[in-house]
């Protein structure tokens, strides 16, 4: 069985983001860009899957500008064996993205498909879901567990949800997107960096894959946060109940 | 940071280092450049204390000005690491290995220096420089291996008592007094040796349940005339302070001292600045 698995390449974790001053979106000239957690725990879990045997392949695949190429190679350089590059420049967004995969899909025919929850940029949380809809495959989300049963050619997902955890049982093929307890992923090592060089990475453009690229919505504006108001220390019972009553309207 | 000169070159150099025995600083001007975003770590393994030399040789050969950390850490400071600090996990599962590099590169072109950096690693360990190694992929995992040096004196301090020594020493008999000071010990302690190889700093630290005059006894004057013989310093950076001040000497000749409490009494003339560091007791007293 092949898995597919869906990587894309945001601005790291750790870095401490600003917005642009002409509020169009983020700065991310000079700032580090890595895989998205989410989607590094996928691949780490398409690589578990792989290493216990039950699949027989992992192919790596990223949506993006010309250095997605770089996030692939990641991904090639923790254990995936070839990856994919659909090339465009600007303006992606979950429903053009799932539909490219879907068309990958269609060429590569995986038996399983798994992706990052979300991505820590926009905070979708659409892709996975949007793709499973449009194969009419079924899905498992936010996947803090996932079994497979060879023989019976089915999947059995633990969710996280807001009251606990759900348990699914998916046929084959099937959807999963990775929560953040799914798994620990591992460190790229140097002789899977040394095998990385010389693996595949496939280029595509959407067009070659019959996927118009457009998107429904446009970005008017992206403000920080307003900022917290630091906290007032009172000096008696009388002050606090005067600012309850007359400041913060409460009482 | 570069220190504006504009005040007295000798005095603003002379404090520095000195401890606070000499003056204090009362105000700071810093011009920082820009912090330069692509930063990659590597955590290599290395079989032997000779490879760990070798790989700094070709570390600066070949990474040059990209190279902003080399550090190194035995197995023992490896394991005490694993055992007793939170969260952080073997980034070179399932065993230890005898030696372990930290290499950090900080440069302007992530791509380059990523291919640089690759290039050098793969290099060394067809070598055979290198047995095994990760490169961290994002911020996280950088942090998570830098965790792993940086919080070796928190394990010692939770592995119960410890004797630490800070010593510079040439780089190619730095590990000769980790091995030495371990044969003498035996069973009483465990040796943990780890440092800024770069710098030829040894952090050596000596690692037993409780605090013990016997194993006191072994340790000291013993790695002072060890570090004095093979013309090394007995404080690399942390200072002389309070508890070392009386081994000066070990490192300094007396006329280097004597010198050294001329300029004291010069600018200190009461002793009040940072009293009982840094000089030896007889020579401290006004």
């Amino acid at each position: 069985m092949k898995i597919m698995v869906a990587v894309k390449r945001v601005v790291d974790y750790a870095v401490k983001i600003r917005v642009k001053p002409d509020k169009t979106g983020v700065e991310t000239q000079n700032v580090k860009m890595s895989m998205n957690p989410f989607c590094e725990i996928a691949l780490e879990e398409a690589l578990r899957i792989r290493e216990s045997g039950l699949a027989s392949e992992v192919v790596a695949v990223s949506v993006g500008p010309a250095q997605c190429v770089d996030t692939l190679r990641t991904g090639l350089a923790m254990g995936a064996d070839r990856g994919i590059h659909v090339e465009f420049k600007d303006g992606l967004n979950p429903l053009s993205v799932a539909k490219v995969l879907r068309a990958l899909v269609e060429a590569e025919k995986p038996g399983l498909l798994i992706l990052g929850k979300q991505a820590i940029d926009d905070d979708c949380n659409q892709t996975g879901q949007m793709l499973a809809g449009l194969l009419k495959w079924p899905q498992g989300t936010f996947a803090s567990k996932v079994t497979l049963d060879k023989e019976k050619q089915v999947a059995t997902v633990d969710r996280e949800v807001d009251g606990g955890i759900e348990t699914v049982l998916l046929d084959l093929p099937a959807v999963i997107t990775t929560d953040l307890r799914l798994n620990q992923p591992r460190y790229a090592t140097l002789p899977n960096i040394m095998k990385a060089k010389s693996k595949v990475i496939k280029k595509y453009t959407p067009g070659d894959l019959n996927v118009e690229i457009k998107s429904d919505l446009e970005v008017l504006q992206v403000t920080e946060p307003p900022k917290r108001k630091a906290g007032v220390i009172v000096s008696s019972v009388d002050e606090l109940i005067d600012k309850l009553q007359n400041e913060a309207r409460v009482i | 940071m570069e220190m504006c000169l504009t005040c007295s070159v000798l005095y603003a150099k002379t404090t520095l280092g000195s401890e606070g025995s000499l003056g204090i600083v009362t105000k700071v001007s810093i011009l920082t450049p820009p912090k330069l975003s692509s930063v990659n770590v590597a955590f290599l393994a290395c079989t032997d204390y000779l490879s760990c030399q070798k790989l700094l040789l070709e570390a600066r050969r070949k990474l040059g000005e990209v190279l902003s950390a080399f550090e190194f850490l035995d197995e023992q400071a490896m394991d005490l690491a694993l055992n007793h600090l939170e969260g952080v996990r073997n980034p070179l599962p399932p065993a230890l290995h005898k030696f372990y590099v930290l290499i950090e590169t900080t440069g302007s072109d992530e791509h380059s220096d990523r291919e640089k950096l690759e290039a050098f690693l793969v290099h060394s360990m067809e070598e055979g420089l290198i047995s095994d190694g990760v490169v961290a992929q994002d911020i996280q995992q950088a942090s998570s291996v830098w965790n792993i040096r940086e919080g070796i004196p928190e394990a010692l301090m939770k592995a119960g008592a410890v004797y630490k020594y800070d010593l510079s020493i040439p780089v190619e008999k730095i590990y000769d007094l980790v091995e030495e000071m371990r044969n003498k010990l035996g069973h009483l302690a465990r040796v943990v040796g780890y440092g800024h190889l770069g710098d030829g700093n040894l952090h050596l630290n000596i690692s037993c349940p409780q605090y013990d005059d016997a194993v006191l006894a072994q340790i000291e004057p013993f790695v002072y005339e060890w570090t004095s013989k093979h013309h090394g310093s007995i404080s690399a950076e942390h200072g002389l302070g309070l508890m070392k001040a009386d081994k000066i000497f070990y490192s300094k000749s007396p006329a280097a001292v004597q010198l050294m409490a001329s300029v004291k009494n010069l600018l200190d003339p009461n002793h009040v600045l940072n009293p009982y560091k840094v000089l030896p007791q007889s020579l401290s007293s006004p």
